[in-house]
């Protein structure tokens, strides 16, 4: 159990709390809403931590699937909330399967490169233009067969994106899942050609989402000439940047921010900006500073684990909070188009907070069975990587 | 195999490496550009949050009133209302304010909704758009009371469908609350009073006193605050003063009246009168025919014809010339030289010097030389032999060249500064002209300066110096300081600052006074203001017929400055008649006429007891009454008013009472004073003998057109040099100073 790793976890959590009840203008019922997933979250922390990761492994391609299931079940079932079907009500509890879909990737991620990571291990190059090539020579299933284990995360991966943007047309999410799936390869594979190929295949496909719902171009064109943007995409910017600027290096102070009349639904994604209102440039810094102190545990424990499968496990979750640390934080300085993406731990949502918790139990977990592997040397998850002599 | 595993573990390790570096490097990034925005706009940001969140609304104080002596209301302040549009709450607040908001304004002040409509969507961002301004509370009424109403109400009066969902609640539009200043009486008593522009006090009592009127405007803070909701505190605004004049409105509008008829009959570029209570200082009127409205300053149509006012706006030049000449009080602002009005006081100076003797006769021969020139007398014969009285009361130029020659220059400035002729008097009120460089002191006087400056042409004064001193001539010989406010008030009807009279110098004796007095009583009795008698009434005055200007440019300044009661004389009334259409020829009649009719409706409104005509039939209405007889009649009058006091304060109460109902607030003993002669005027046949005093005027014509043709003639004579009056080089510039 790594309690440095929960201990920073739990001060963004918190500091996530607080500061949803100053932006939501002490709205105490969305504040235990929002306990109450933390509490189960934390409590998924511990439980999670506790099962083997041979059995996660097991699950994880259910869990994969389940939540592409219930992705889809959004277009049916879905409760449409300011234009867009991304929830799903059971009972009194909204859930929102996009958010199950990240950590859905991460473990079938995991479990599919490991499985064939022998293979694509193997291969300093691979050549798919053979396959072009010499078409009618080779035997095609064999050529398939032989680079499944770069095939199927693909799959994986474009599945996912893809069923989150048509569903959901939620482009922020399906980023952040081609980015998590992204860098999960960029961590295991040899080759760097087969990177590029899978980068612009999706930036094609990004393009192409784009040009075909417009309403996408309005968002590029109003961070492009935000002076000039009086539209809604542009105005919310404008307000977030009033908020980080005008709450000066100090900050207001706790609770004292103005802006948050202006900006809507400020406990949620633009929450970073309230936190530079009220706590100052250096309160905006504190929290960057506490995620690169995470980002940095994650890496300590990458470094610790020896099995593959809980490399992937750490480099899927230290990509989905860094990704969506950095985009997030990046919008609201006007650095990047606004996607919608919200903070990790310090947004309002649920789902969110509740898979990111388990993310950290899935951690935990791996974390915890380093040692026995290291003594095994068996994996039936798949591969071993052996410190280095 | 192994040497794989090992690099495959390199691998990873160097991977996720890049990874983590990515992102911290990215979150470097974003510390810097927080750094950025803070650096660059964190200030104008938290500005415009500030001004977001705090905003200040000035509550405008009430601009203090004006009231006569008598607390009639003559300038007042009541409040207006701006109708501003808030486009930014209409737009983004609730969708459908912008509907019941425009459909209200459409009910309310009548401009269509549609119009509204394309107005907010103009300026989506603004907060603060005027549609309609200087409204009056009867206009914005029923917007007010709106928000009072019921749904019910609200809907039936918008004629919205009955199953109109909203609640009906108009926001983002409000009234602005300012004042507007409004004369009650248009016109009267502009010059005196001035007009504000934009809260500003231009001209007049509204500009001298514009820091005692104005007020201090309040605030109104509204901010958010830690529970983000809105707060208002109140800086209450302090209303300004009330100032209280010395003027009276019925005396004003007296003097008023006759003034813009005479303006008509003698066709003069202006008429201007003052009265002045002569032993005070304070004015009772002061009128210029340079009427304006100051509800509307700008407007010419008070004072002038449409082909006029085609005339005028014709050149921008002429037409803000002429709006200037309007706004200025002629009283204060303009100079003239005074002529003959100013002998009493040259013979005064002598008097009181010891230079000349009451019981002197002088030679008048007509005409003197003075170094190169000749100056002649009015009366171009001369007058002869001739008494100091008569001197005075005929105007005699010579006499007065004699006098002031033995008074020398240097005790005939000393009293040109102590009648205040030369400096400000320091009245309240604003631009009085200061006449010093139009005058020369002691030491740049010259002989033939001084021989001009005797008979009063020469020098400039104004309207108020020259009134001024000649209360001192007659109330005793003290030079009060003019003013025309009473008394300040604070909004809640406090004193707190009250004028009463400052004596300035003591420039003669009481004798030199009754000397002066009786000399200026033969003036109208049988010299040259003849024409000034007020039937019924003894007053007393002198002419004056003065050339202005170039001398060749004909143009006359008219006077007649007198007094009433004459044994204890209460009021001085100057009348000026500046460029009559009949040039010098009879000027002066137009003034004597004037001050005549003024007096003849002031003095009763004051209650001054009339005179008995024939209380002394010697003294009035014979043209052969001797300078004996005439220091015998003013002798004996005189102790008729010593007896006056000594009778008065035992018949207290009779007297005082009626004085409470004609007079209002008015001191008591400014009337009562002249209640020893009630009984006279019943008995009294004062008309007959008025008539007979008129007809004898008669006689006197002709010398007294002598003293209106005299310059004039010689002029087209060529027998007398008019730049003999100055000196030489200076009059060959072709300006007189």
């Amino acid at each position: 159990m790594d309690w440095m790793l929960l201990l920073i976890v739990a001060a963004l959590v918190i500091f996530g709390l607080i500061m949803q009840y100053s932006a939501s203008s002490y709205d105490l019922d969305l504040v235990k809403k929002q306990g109450i997933f933390a509490a189960a979250g934390f409590a998924a922390v511990f439980l999670i931590s506790l099962i083997p990761p041979r059995i996660i492994n097991k699950l994880s391609l259910a869990f994969y699937g389940a939540s592409l299931v219930m992705t889809g079940a959004t277009a049916v079932l879905g409760r449409t909330v300011k234009g867009a079907r991304r929830w799903i009500e059971i009972g009194p509890v909204r859930f929102q399967p996009s958010e199950m879909v990240k950590a859905g990737l991460i473990l079938a991620l995991a479990c599919v490169i490991c499985k064939y990571f022998h293979e694509i291990n193997g291969l300093e190059r691979i050549r798919f233009t053979e396959f072009f090539r010499n078409y009618k020579e080779i035997d095609k299933k064999v050529f398939l067969r032989e680079r499944r284990g770069y095939l199927l995360p693909i799959l994986l991966i474009a599945a996912a994106a893809a069923l989150v943007v048509i569903v959901t047309k939620d482009l922020g999410t399906a980023i952040i899942i081609f980015g998590i799936g992204f860098l999960i390869l960029l961590s295991v594979s040899p080759g760097i050609r087969y990177l590029l190929t899978v980068l612009i295949v999706a930036a094609c496909a990004g393009v192409g989402f784009t040009l075909l719902f417009p309403y996408r171009m309005g968002r590029i064109s109003a961070w492009l000439d935000l002076q000039h943007n009086t539209s809604d995409l542009g105005y919310q910017i404008q307000e977030g940047l009033y908020a980080i600027g005008s709450g000066g290096w100090f900050g207001r102070g706790l609770g004292k921010s103005v802006q948050k009349v202006f900006i809507p639904e400020p406990h949620t994604d633009m929450i970073f900006t309230i936190v530079c209102e009220e706590l100052g440039i250096i309160g905006g810094i504190f929290l960057i500073v506490l995620f690169v102190i995470l980002l940095l545990r994650l890496r300590r424990i990458y470094h610790e684990i020896t099995d593959l499968y809980g490399k992937i496990i750490v480099a899927g979750v230290t990509a989905h909070i860094g990704l969506q640390s950095v985009i997030n934080m990046a919008v609201m300085a006007n650095l990047l188009p606004n996607t919608g993406v919200p903070l990790p731990f310090i947004s309002y949502g649920g789902t969110s907070l509740l898979i990111l918790l388990g993310e950290i139990g899935l951690v935990l977990s791996v974390y915890r069975e380093r040692l026995d592997r290291a003594k095994n040397n068996v994996y039936d998850t798949g591969y071993v990587i052996r410190e280095t002599q | 195999m192994k040497s794989k595993v090992l690099n495959t573990a390199e691998r990873l390790k160097k991977r996720f490496n890049i990874i983590t570096f990515i992102f911290v490097g990215a979150m470097a990034i974003l510390v810097i550009s927080l750094f950025l925005i803070e650096l660059i706009n964190g200030k104008s940001y938290a500005r415009e949050t500030l001004n977001r969140t705090r905003t200040v609304t000035a509550i405008s104080a009430r601009r203090g009133d004006i009231l006569d002596r008598n607390n009639i209301l003559l300038a007042s302040s009541t409040m207006e209302y701006d109708l501003i549009l808030d486009p930014y709450i209409i737009l983004t607040e609730n969708t459908n304010y912008l509907e019941v908001t425009s459909a209200l304004i459409e009910k309310c002040f009548g401009i269509p909704a549609e119009e509204i409509r394309q107005t907010a969507l103009e300026s989506p961002g603004s907060k603060y758009v005027p549609l309609l301004k200087e409204l009056t509370y009867n206009d914005v009424r029923e917007f007010v009371e709106f928000s009072d109403k019921t749904y019910e109400e609200r809907r039936e009066f918008l004629d919205f469908p009955e199953d109109y969902a909203d609640s009906l609640k108009a926001k983002g539009a409000w009234l602005e609350e300012g004042y507007s200043r409004n004369y009650t009486y248009g016109p009267f008593a502009c010059s005196v009073l001035g007009y504000v522009e934009n809260g500003i006090g231009k001209y007049g009592i509204e500009k001298y006193y514009n820091k005692d009127l104005t007020g201090t405007d309040g605030e109104k803070y509204s901010y958010l605050n830690d529970e983000n909701q809105k707060e208002n505190v109140y800086k209450d605004a302090q209303d300004g003063n009330t100032i209280q004049l010395t003027i009276d409105y019925n005396i004003e509008s007296i003097v008023e009246k006759h003034m813009m008829d005479m303006l008509e009959e003698s066709g003069a570029s202006t008429v201007a009168v003052t009265i002045q209570k002569a032993d005070t200082g304070e004015f009772l009127a002061m009128a210029d025919t340079g009427i304006f409205d100051p509800n509307s300053p700008r407007d010419l149509s008070v004072r002038y014809t449409e082909e006029e006012i085609a005339y005028i706006s014709d050149d921008n030049e002429r037409a803000s010339r002429t709006l200037a000449e309007n706004w200025d009080n002629y009283c204060i602002s303009y100079s003239y030289e005074p002529g003959s009005t100013f002998k009493a006081f040259t013979v005064a100076a002598g008097l009181e010097e010891g230079v000349i003797d009451e019981d002197q006769f002088f030679y008048c021969d007509g005409s003197t030389p003075m170094r190169d020139y000749i100056i002649h007398c009015a009366q171009i014969d001369g007058h002869g032999e001739i008494s100091l009285t008569d001197a005075l009361a005929e105007s005699c130029n010579l006499a007065m060249m004699d006098i002031a020659e033995q008074e020398g220059i240097d005790i005939f400035s000393k009293y040109q500064s102590q009648f205040g002729f030369g400096p400000l008097t320091d009245i309240d009120l604003p631009n009085e002209l200061n006449s010093k460089s139009l005058m020369r002191g002691r030491d740049t006087l010259t002989d033939i300066d001084l021989a001009t400056y005797s008979f009063g042409q020469g020098f400039n004064v104004t309207m108020v110096q020259m009134s001024s001193a000649f209360c001192s001539l007659i109330n005793g010989g003290t030079y009060y300081k003019p003013f025309v406010a009473k008394g300040i008030y604070n909004a809640s009807g406090e004193l707190i600052k009250s004028n009463g009279k400052t004596v300035v110098s003591q420039p003669v004796s009481e004798e030199t006074c009754n000397f002066i007095k009786q000399a200026l009583r033969r003036v109208v009795t049988d010299g040259t203001g003849t024409d000034a008698v007020v039937p019924g009434y003894i007053t007393a005055g002198k002419t004056g017929t003065a050339q202005k200007g170039k001398r060749n440019e004909d143009l006359w300044v008219a006077s007649f400055i007198g007094f009433a009661p004459y044994e204890n004389p209460e009021i001085v009334c100057y009348v000026v008649i500046d460029e009559p259409a009949s040039g010098g020829d009879g000027s002066s009649e137009y003034a004597c006429e004037l001050f005549s009719r003024i007096m003849g409706d002031v003095l009763p409104y004051l209650n001054a007891v009339p005179a008995s005509m024939d209380y002394d039939p010697t003294g009035k209405g014979s043209p052969d009454v001797t300078e004996e007889e005439d220091l015998d009649y003013s002798g004996e009058e005189t102790d008729e008013e010593d007896d006056a006091p000594d009778v008065e304060p035992e018949e207290d109460g009779e007297p005082s009472d009626e004085e409470d109902e004609d007079g209002g607030e008015e001191d008591g003993d400014w009337y009562q004073e002249d209640t020893w002669e009630e009984d006279a005027w019943e008995e009294d046949a004062w008309e007959e003998d008025a008539w007979a005093e008129d007809t004898w005027d008669e006689n006197t014509w002709e010398e007294d057109t002598w003293d209106e043709n005299a310059w004039e003639e010689d002029y087209y004579s060529g027998d007398y040099d008019y730049g003999g009056y100055y000196d030489e080089p200076v009059y060959a510039d072709g300006e007189w100073y």
